[in-house]
């Protein structure tokens, strides 16, 4: 049996994150007319199995809205953008309210919110690793006493058995509290790479 | 009259802001659709002269809709509009029939100026 072919190595894959994220920080300067930064604060391999003991202090509190957004195409993966519900207030303050009965046009922002910052990122990932990949329709979860890495476990379970994670949040100059987490978690297999899957990510 | 324009965007809050920003310019939104299926059912009877085309909707990628326009002979001038913008997705929205490729954000004064080139 052949082994499946590589989309690229491992440092390609986190060189074309990095420039996505930069790209994504600039689509919410454009959305938030204000002065945006990213700081990445994890990244790293797991086998499926250890992904539970993902965790960081930055993910396990104030996740009270979670936005999913799928990869498909040639590369397996998905991206998770939590926000608090004072971000949320802060972040959707100027979109006025439906005239709609039954629609929450801040929720239907922050949706959309959560597609151009995807997408900023699957952009570079494609172009950079010459691959044709696309997010699907984002949802917004429901609240979940689940850890990020459960989640994780079970979005996966069914689709590899190792993952790369990587994680950064975004901090406004003139909105200090505001501070995004965007999670993205690919298939570890499509790339090739030294690092061991059973090695826990960095902080 | 402006030029009748259809709406198409999963997103109800993109549609919302394009339909304020489109009719201020004076176009005339005609219909707004959520799917592929209503993209294409919608351009094919009420025969906008603009479609503002979503690339990834929740049925169908936009350039399978933009392929389903030529087929069927409909005379709109497309301008897609997506997050997505990666090289070879634009590339192939333009060779399937698309006017122009607009990534977001925009601004309304750039989408405006896009349909106003069409």
């Amino acid at each position: 049996m052949s082994a499946k072919k590589r989309l690229a190595t491992l440092t390609d894959l986190e060189e074309a994150f990095i420039q996505g994220y930069v790209n994504a920080s600039s689509s919410l300067e454009a959305l938030r007319n204000a002065k945006v930064q990213y700081r990445q604060f994890h990244s790293g391999s797991y086998r499926l199995n250890q992904v539970q003991e993902f965790d960081h202090d930055l993910l396990s509190s104030g996740r009270d809205m979670v936005v999913t957004t799928e990869i498909f195409g040639d590369l397996v993966g998905k991206s998770y953008l939590l926000i608090s519900t004072s971000e949320f207030e802060s972040l959707t303050r100027d979109i006025p309210d439906s005239e709609m009965p039954g629609i929450n046009m801040k929720v239907e922002f922050v949706k959309e919110l959560d597609n151009i910052l995807s997408a900023s990122v699957i952009t570079e990932l494609s172009n950079r690793l010459r691959i044709r990949a696309f997010g699907d329709v984002p949802i917004v979860a429901s609240e979940s006493s689940a850890s990020i890495g459960e989640v994780i476990f079970d979005d996966f379970r069914s689709q590899t058995d190792a993952v790369y994670v990587t994680a950064i949040y975004f901090s406004f100059e003139n909105e200090t509290s505001i501070m995004p987490r965007f999670v993205w978690v690919v298939n570890r297999n499509d790339f090739e790479g030294s690092d061991d899957p059973e090695t826990r990510g960095t902080t | 009259m402006g030029k009748k324009i259809l709406i198409v965007d999963d997103s109800l809050y993109m549609r919302t802001l394009i339909k304020k920003a489109v009719e201020e310019a004076g176009y005339e939104v005609i219909g707004q659709a959520a799917t592929g299926e209503e993209a294409i059912e919608m351009a094919t009877t009420l025969q906008p002269d603009v479609i503002t085309l979503d690339n990834v909707l929740p049925d169908m990628i936009g350039t399978d809709i933009l392929k389903v326009y030529q087929d069927r002979g409909l005379a709109a001038s497309v301008l897609m509009i997506s997050a997505v913008g990666q090289d070879a997705v634009v590339e192939e929205g333009l060779e399937n029939g698309a006017k122009a490729y607009l990534v977001k954000p925009f601004t309304p004064d750039q989408l405006v100026a896009e349909l106003n080139k069409l």
